[in-house]
């Protein structure tokens, strides 16, 4: 097929043409082009510039949706990866005890401030601790709940 | 060499505001010359469709815009051009098309988008669409039966020749050239077939 039978390629040579025409055409022109084709400067600008605006917040919208969505996820996660705390005091400072001495055979220096006033927790602050311990995977004799 | 410097949301909405009202008009006859080329594949989508799907990629990349190197508007130009041939490429509707060609679109380090179904020549025509191409070509030339400057310069175009080609061929003036290609473009327009911005838009 020759280009004279291509008629794709001939019109697409034309607005070729004549965008490139738009695009360096100076303002005077384009004012002028305007005012030959009846359009309203101020209408066009309003329009256009009014749906970019409701594109770019439609968009930035949708952005913070899906933020939203993924903080829920990684909440919904985390509740996942709870772990059951042993159910009487005793036995949540047994496991307490356990942790402490497996870190500090590993020499894991991060466990050493928080077990560095060991004697002075309390129950809660037990509780406490073993959630923070879990949440970061750091019981490793207790697994995920369900 | 100076750092990389991408947009933010509040540049995006800054480049928006420096738009005059020539740039905006500039920006629609732009799209809507493109949109002509669409054809029924254009479905009831207009210039000022092509020209939000463009922001929309701008959007969905402006992490990666460096407004230093790019223009707002060249970005548009770029990105309206890229659509219309994905669009055009593409037997999908252009919803679509939008969508997967979005996903093709990459960009250089100069923040220019490149889309690689722009790398292929079309081989395969569809015959309706090649008629819609050949009515229009025709309804063009019948608008300047009466300007043997335009058909000259239409003739050329036809035949694959690029402005500097044309101005060789016929040996006008660059000034000469573009005050044709301009009075070409402003019958064309007014003729509806690259200006289908009626209502509102037209002062009464």
């Amino acid at each position: 097929m020759s280009i004279k039978d291509r008629y794709d390629l001939q019109l697409k040579s034309l607005v070729a043409a004549l965008s490139q025409s738009i695009m360096v055409g100076t303002d005077e022109e384009i004012q002028k082009d305007a005012q030959c084709a009846g359009v309203d400067l101020d209408a066009n600008a309003a329009q256009l510039k009014e749906m970019f605006i409701a594109t770019a917040k439609s968009f930035h919208q949708r952005k913070f949706v899906q933020a939203r969505e993924n903080y829920n996820r990684e909440v919904h996660n985390l509740q996942k990866t709870s772990f059951q705390l042993p159910a009487s005091p005793a036995e949540r400072w047994a496991l307490l005890q356990l942790v402490a001495a497996q870190a500090q055979a590993q020499g894991g220096a991060f466990l050493t401030a928080k077990f560095r006033d060991f004697e002075k927790l309390s129950d809660n602050d037990v509780a406490s601790l073993l959630e923070e311990l879990a949440a970061l995977g750091l019981l490793p004799e207790t697994g995920p709940e369900g | 060499m100076p750092e990389e410097r991408a947009a933010t949301p509040n540049e995006v909405r800054a480049a928006i505001d420096a738009l005059s009202n020539t740039d905006w008009y500039r920006l629609r006859k732009f799209a809507d010359c493109h949109a002509s080329l669409l054809g029924e594949k254009a479905g009831d989508r207009r210039g000022c469709d092509l020209l939000n799907e463009a922001f929309k990629r701008l959007l969905q990349r402006s992490r990666k815009w460096d407004k230093t190197k790019v223009g707002f508007m060249s970005l548009l130009y770029g990105a309206v051009e890229s659509i219309a041939n994905s669009w055009l490429r593409k037997k999908v509707s252009p919803m679509e098309a939008a969508a997967l060609a979005s996903s093709l679109v990459t960009e250089n380090e100069e923040g220019e988008l490149s889309d690689p179904v722009e790398e292929f020549q079309s081989t395969a025509a569809d015959p309706a669409q090649m008629l819609v191409y050949k009515e229009t070509l025709d309804q063009i030339d019948a608008l300047f039966a009466d300007d043997p400057e335009v058909q000259m310069v239409l003739e050329a175009l036809r035949d694959g020749y690029d402005p500097p080609g044309i101005r060789a061929l016929w040996g006008f003036s660059q000034k000469e050239y573009n005050a044709i290609v301009v009075r070409m473009r402003r019958r064309i327009e007014t003729a509806g077939i690259t200006n289908p911005t009626g209502g509102p838009l037209h002062v009464h």
